[in-house]
């Protein structure tokens, strides 16, 4: 019984001390909305605007996350481009916070929710299967801004009029419909601008949509007070710049920690591993990155799934093994002088228990005393 | 039996008769609650008889175009035809609907609605349906209390429609409700009023929207098939046979007098006032008669078919217009 029962604790453990490694797929709540986390990075940054003694660089915590569901605490919600969270990638410092791009709305995120209002910003790259899934909206007016990417039976059993916005935007990047509009299940009335029908929404089903005019287009925005019109406008430039340096190329740089071969600076670059149009599943849509690397002391190239860092050095990751740098890219082999007494390296990764760490430092001890009486001995036998 | 056969037959000729009586511009029929006034007429023959079977004047019937003046206020459904008897609704005539309430108006494909026509009307479906109108007059849908769709198959001149004069001012006027039109026909709205202010759908989206005006009654909904009585009116008809080459080709119909403007000496162009038709302004019948020999056309506002036993087909033709009194025989012939 008991051996169960300690199989059982070393199992909960172990699933715990993994998913503290692997952000990917964590969740988070902030403000009535539940995140799901899809990658997050380490970037060192210019510390712009600093002062004397502020350091030159900034060491930050920066993601990709997109709101799986609502938690119901609030009744009008607003999903921000941008949320800063508590960091869940592994870093000793439990107060370090990362900034999360908010990427898309997951399957099924606002099932059978009941909110007084919902104002979702322009330029998310998906919207997930049935998204929006008997969404009751007391505002009457769902203003919807295109995703790249729209999933199938999104606006199913909406009850609220659903208004497609910004369908320009479609005009430099055509919108995926994913079979949208094809449903068996009622669908709410789904309207556009007169002037964007027939030339933007060019994937839509054209006998599926009401258009309407100007007026009442303004007036259907404008119902969403404050944060109607000008906030979704103010978010335009933003999100499109930032759509933009990712979408066309899948392989983009996200950081570099110093000039190549110039000044022997060992360089990482954050690229994303997979393409964007061969995912499937919601996560899958926002592409896992891949941290690719150059060192000048070992002219050792490579490809690693994580890459993290802090002010003296930093670590990689590929499959089982990690490896250790200084920030100057000298490798760093004895990793056990590294591990404090808890069994932790400097980033927070459980390598040992504090059990195996006690032991073999009671084992090194152990051989110390062994070669020290060892020595003793030879000098004073003199052989 | 033969008694019964002959009460059904009699009772047939006696509905194709009914009609049989003389109207003049200016009459007014009655029929189901609604009043219609007489804006022109002609003459017409019966589709189902060729020219050969048309042996006198008796062939011809009296049809027209008529207006609808007066709509009882206490009809719960309101269902205007395209036709009565022979005669063609082509119009409302000005505040035909003013502050009415009705729970259903049916309307026929119409060529003009009057100034205010459907103003302040409320209807208790929620949407007031219009299948077809081509001239429009000021504020005709001011304050219609519900929606306002249009299941038209072409371009509306809205002229002022959506407009009205509040003292000296010219105001917008529009429904209380929304504006909803057929995908389709958003492209002539583009310039208009309406434009900012309207719905479009098509499909089954459009054909919903509709059906909710009737409250989903498709019996209700088969008022377009039109009157039959109209279709026993052919306006075309040749004095001879068509391998004949001798002959005439008379077709009848009606346009528009004109308005004369004193002062430059000039005929204005359709400055029409739809819906309040006068003497000075009013629809007035035309023929246009061909000779099918010589191909020569000539227009004509009346046309009398005349019986004369000295000629060997028994009857001729007999036509006034502009320049006097004009007779042919139904071979072409002109008779001096």
């Amino acid at each position: 019984m008991k051996k169960i029962l300690l199989l059982l604790a070393s199992l909960t453990f172990f699933v715990i001390a993994s998913a503290d490694q692997s952000q990917r797929g964590v969740t988070f709540e902030k403000d009535g909305l539940i995140y799901t986390i899809a990658s997050e990075y380490i970037i060192k940054k210019h510390n712009i605007g600093r002062s004397a003694n502020d350091p030159a660089y900034l060491i930050q915590n920066e993601g990709e996350v997109y709101v799986s569901g609502v938690s119901g605490t609030k009744s009008c919600i607003t999903i921000p481009t941008r949320v800063t969270n508590k960091s869940h990638y592994c870093r000793k410092d439990s107060a370090v916070t990362a900034t999360y791009n908010v990427l898309g709305i997951g399957a099924r995120a606002f099932e059978d929710a009941k909110l007084d209002k919902l104002i979702i910003p322009f330029g998310l790259l998906f919207y997930g299967e049935q998204a929006f899934h008997n969404l009751e909206l007391k505002s009457g007016v769902l203003v919807l801004p295109p995703a790249k990417r729209m999933r199938k039976g999104m606006f199913d059993g909406v009850k609220a009029k659903v208004l497609l916005t910004n369908l320009t935007y479609s005009s430099t990047t055509p919108i995926f419909f994913d079979k949208t509009f094809d449903s068996k299940e009622e669908q709410p009335d789904i309207y556009i601008y007169h002037g964007i029908y027939s030339t933007q929404a060019e994937g839509i089903d054209k006998k599926s949509l009401c258009t309407i005019g100007k007026n009442i287009y303004n007036k259907w925005i404008a119902m969403n007070g404050e944060f109607g019109k000008d906030y979704i406008e103010s978010n335009v430039k933003f999100r499109i710049s930032s759509i933009h340096s990712t979408k066309d190329n899948s392989f983009n740089t996200l950081y570099s920690s110093g000039v190549y071969n110039e000044n022997k600076i060992p360089t990482i670059t954050i690229k994303k591993c997979k393409k964007f149009e061969k995912t499937k599943t919601d996560i899958d849509m926002i592409a896992p990155c891949e941290y690719q690397f150059w060192n000048p002391y070992t002219y050792e190239k490579g490809v690693y799934d994580e890459f993290i860092m802090n002010e003296s050095l930093f670590r990689l990751k590929k499959g089982t093994d990690y490896k250790y740098y200084t920030l100057d890219g000298k490798p760093i082999t004895n990793t056990e002088s590294l591990i404090d007494n808890d069994g932790k390296d400097p980033f927070g990764l459980q390598v040992h228990t504090p059990e195996e760490v006690k032991e073999k430092r009671a084992a090194k001890e152990r051989e110390e005393n062994i070669n020290r009486k060892m020595k003793d001995l030879k000098k004073v036998f003199g052989f | 039996m033969t008694r019964k056969i002959y009460i059904i037959i009699a009772f047939i000729l006696n509905a194709i008769n009914l009609f049989a009586q003389e109207y003049s511009t200016g009459d007014v029929i009655e029929k189901d609650g609604i009043s219609y006034k007489v804006l022109v007429t002609y003459l017409v023959t019966n589709p189902k008889e060729s020219p050969d079977a048309i042996t006198g004047p008796d062939k011809f019937y009296q049809a027209g175009e008529i207006m609808a003046i007066k709509v009882d206020e206490n009809l719960t459904d309101v269902v205007i035809p395209s036709a009565v008897g022979r005669f063609k609704v082509v119009g409302l005539t000005d505040s035909l609907f003013y502050r009415h309430e009705h729970n259903r108006i049916w309307l026929p494909d119409l060529v003009f609605a009057g100034n205010h026509c459907f103003s302040k009307l409320k209807v208790r479906s929620g949407a007031l349906v219009i299948h077809g109108l081509d001239f429009l007059g000021t504020g005709v849908f001011d304050e219609l209390a519900g929606d306002l769709i249009f299941d038209t198959p072409r371009a509306i001149s809205w002229g002022k429609t959506f407009e009205k004069k509040n003292d000296t001012l010219v105001v917008t006027s529009r429904p209380k409700g929304a504006i909803k039109f057929n995908t389709k026909m958003l492209r002539y709205i583009k310039y208009s009023l309406v434009y900012d202010d309207c719905y479009t759908a098509q499909g089954n989206r459009f054909k919903r929207w509709v059906s909710k005006a009737f409250n989903d009654d498709e019996e209700f909904m088969k008022h377009d098939l039109t009157d039959k009585m109209s279709y026993l009116s052919k306006r075309g008809y040749t004095t001879t046979s068509r391998m004949k080459k001798r002959g005439l080709k008379i077709n009848s119909g009606a346009v528009n007098v004109k308005l004369f403007d004193e002062k430059t000496g000039k005929v204005k162009p359709f400055e029409y006032p739809w819906g309040n038709l006068t003497q000075e302004f009013r629809r007035q019948a035309r023929y246009t008669v061909s000779n099918k020999k010589s191909g020569t056309t000539s227009h004509y506002n009346e046309f009398i078919p005349v019986a004369d036993a000295t000629l060997k087909e028994g009857w001729y033709v007999k036509f006034i217009g502009d320049e006097g009194e004009v007779k042919y025989t139904l071979n072409g012939k002109l008779i001096k």
